[in-house]
């Protein structure tokens, strides 16, 4: 059973398109005529991905259903944003952030990944209303801006694990110190949603009491991070040929990130596990599993090579069969000039690892290798 | 072959030399750099400093020199431990994801002492030399 999220109505997001330009435009015109700031910056990736058994096609998450098979694909990787902050005073500002991908089908489409109005009563308060990330993971917000990254592919293991990416609703965020410690306390909740290609058809998926919450604590270089992420979102299961059942998936991810970087050596590592209600009649999760990953880099000048093992355990899930799938990757970047890194990764996962393949193959143990390359940008 | 190591020694002793001249003049024009505020601000640690200029603390508005300057990459060295690149990613993730704005650059050190002068909340570097009543240094980078 593959669940997978359909490109998005290009209608409806080309209009949202619409929408969030006209909002900059509108203000970039006030910002000529008052004492409002706009900052107009963006970032992108040129670059793509391949395997080395044309049967297998490498995806992100679920999210995609078009993936890199044998012949090096561009149109997976490469993707650019732009994004308009109005700033009204030190108060007060609006963020628009348009993102150009392919996303689910072959087709490249823009999207908003950020609109929000935000009000910041004092330095340390943060409060926004509007479209944000949906901060379910340590980088979850900043997975499309590869140039902040060591790696090319953000770990498949975790981050292939959240189809829902966006939060529409409100988020408070209070950062203070104490002591030597930097805290961070982040809350969101709101409503999200995403098409997915179920057996049934296509289904748009509508999420609510959608709620994010997190602590992180930097010390010096290193940082930790605990989340809880959860929503709730009705389904129609087809558990056998005309026999459908009315589900409520109640999705919950318990994360805990760790990033270390004294600017010489790099080391993140995230364990996440994922729980779920059971699918009446059949008395099982859609989907349950725990992921974690491990990354560690050493900067040499422009040169950053990366090691990464990931690991997947499915917790019985009705989707797909129990399983252990661990994954070597590595990866370089290069700082070849500021603003452009070259990127090079190679993993090698397994053809029954439900992580990296549009249709896995539950029956092999073939090992299979994914190649990408590319430039991360910013301007 | 004797003969070919005795003529190369000179070069390697040439080159060696002029590595660590390079070294030496680098380590000096780092030793010139100062942190400043305006009059009446008090010290503030490297830490302090570091904090400010990779986005983890908001409470100051960071002022930077232009991206050519080798100032600039000098007091990012010594600052934070970091080169350009690294704080040109640090701050990519901090921008993209509305987490902070990236300091906001002038052209010289008159402007830096400027921005400074006229605003408590702004902090900036500049040489050494370049260091008069306007400002107040809060912390200098050996």
């Amino acid at each position: 059973m593959h669940y997978r999220r359909r490109g998005p109505h290009v209608s409806r997001h080309f209009k949202r398109s619409m929408a969030a330009l006209g909002l900059t435009l509108v203000f970039v015109d006030v910002a000529a005529a008052d004492d409002v700031t706009t900052t107009i910056s963006g970032y992108g990736t040129a670059g793509g991905s391949f395997t080395s058994n044309g049967a297998y096609h490498y995806v992100h998450d679920t999210t995609e259903f078009v993936g890199a098979g044998n012949d090096f694909d561009t149109s997976l990787d490469s993707r650019i944003g732009v994004q308009a902050k109005v700033s009204f005073d030190s108060h007060w500002s609006i963020t628009a952030q348009e993102v150009v991908r392919e996303r689910g089908d072959s087709t490249f489409d823009p999207g908003t990944e950020w609109l929000f109005v935000q009000y910041s009563p004092i330095s340390a308060v943060d409060l926004r209303v509007g479209r944000m990330a949906l901060a379910t993971f340590l980088l979850s917000d900043s997975r499309n801006v590869g140039y902040a990254a060591t790696w090319f592919h953000a770990p498949n293991e975790v981050y292939s694990s959240e189809p829902f990416q966006y939060i529409d609703g409100a988020q408070a965020k209070w950062q203070f110190e104490l002591g030597p410690f930097d805290i961070g306390f982040k809350g969101a909740y709101g409503t999200s949603d995403a098409e997915l290609e179920l057996p049934t058809g296509l289904t748009d998926a509508k999420a609510k009491n959608v709620s994010s919450s997190s602590l992180s604590v930097q010390w010096n270089d290193l940082l930790v991070r605990a989340a809880l992420t959860k929503g709730a979102s009705p389904f129609e299961v087809p558990l056998a040929p005309e026999f459908i059942v009315n589900y409520i998936l109640k999705d919950k991810y318990l994360s805990f990130g760790t990033q270390y970087d004294n600017g010489t050596a790099i080391f993140i590592s995230e364990w996440s596990k994922r729980t779920e209600n059971d699918v009446p009649v059949a008395n099982k999760p859609l989907f349950a599993s725990t992921q974690w990953y491990m990354a560690g880099g050493w900067r040499f000048g422009k040169l950053t090579p990366m090691v990464i093992y990931g690991g997947l355990k499915e917790n019985n899930p009705l989707a797909n069969a129990d399983g252990y799938y661990g994954t070597w990757s590595v990866a370089l970047r290069y700082d070849i000039v500021r603003n452009i890194a070259l990127k090079a990764e190679a993993s090698r996962p397994i053809a029954a690892n439900p992580a990296y393949w549009v249709t896995a193959n539950p029956d092999s143990n073939q090992r299979i290798n994914v190649f990408g390359f590319g430039a991360d940008f910013v301007f | 072959m004797n003969m070919n190591q005795t003529r190369k020694k000179p070069a390697y002793a040439l080159a060696w030399l002029g590595i660590s001249g390079l070294l030496l003049s680098s380590l000096a024009a780092a030793g010139d750099i100062v942190v400043v505020m305006a009059p009446g601000a008090s010290p503030l640690s490297k830490e302090d400093v570091s904090k400010v200029y990779v986005g983890r603390s908001k409470d100051l508005k960071p002022i930077d020199l232009p991206e050519a300057s080798p100032l600039r990459e000098a007091f990012y060295k010594k600052a934070t431990g970091r080169d350009l690149n690294q704080i040109k990613a640090v701050w990519s993730r901090l921008a993209f994801t509305s987490e902070g704005t990236p300091p906001r650059s002038v052209a010289d050190d008159a402007a830096v002492k400027k921005a400074v002068a006229s605003d408590p909340k702004a902090i900036g570097y500049i040489a050494k030399a370049d260091v008069d009543g306007t400002v107040k240094v809060v912390l200098e980078l050996d």
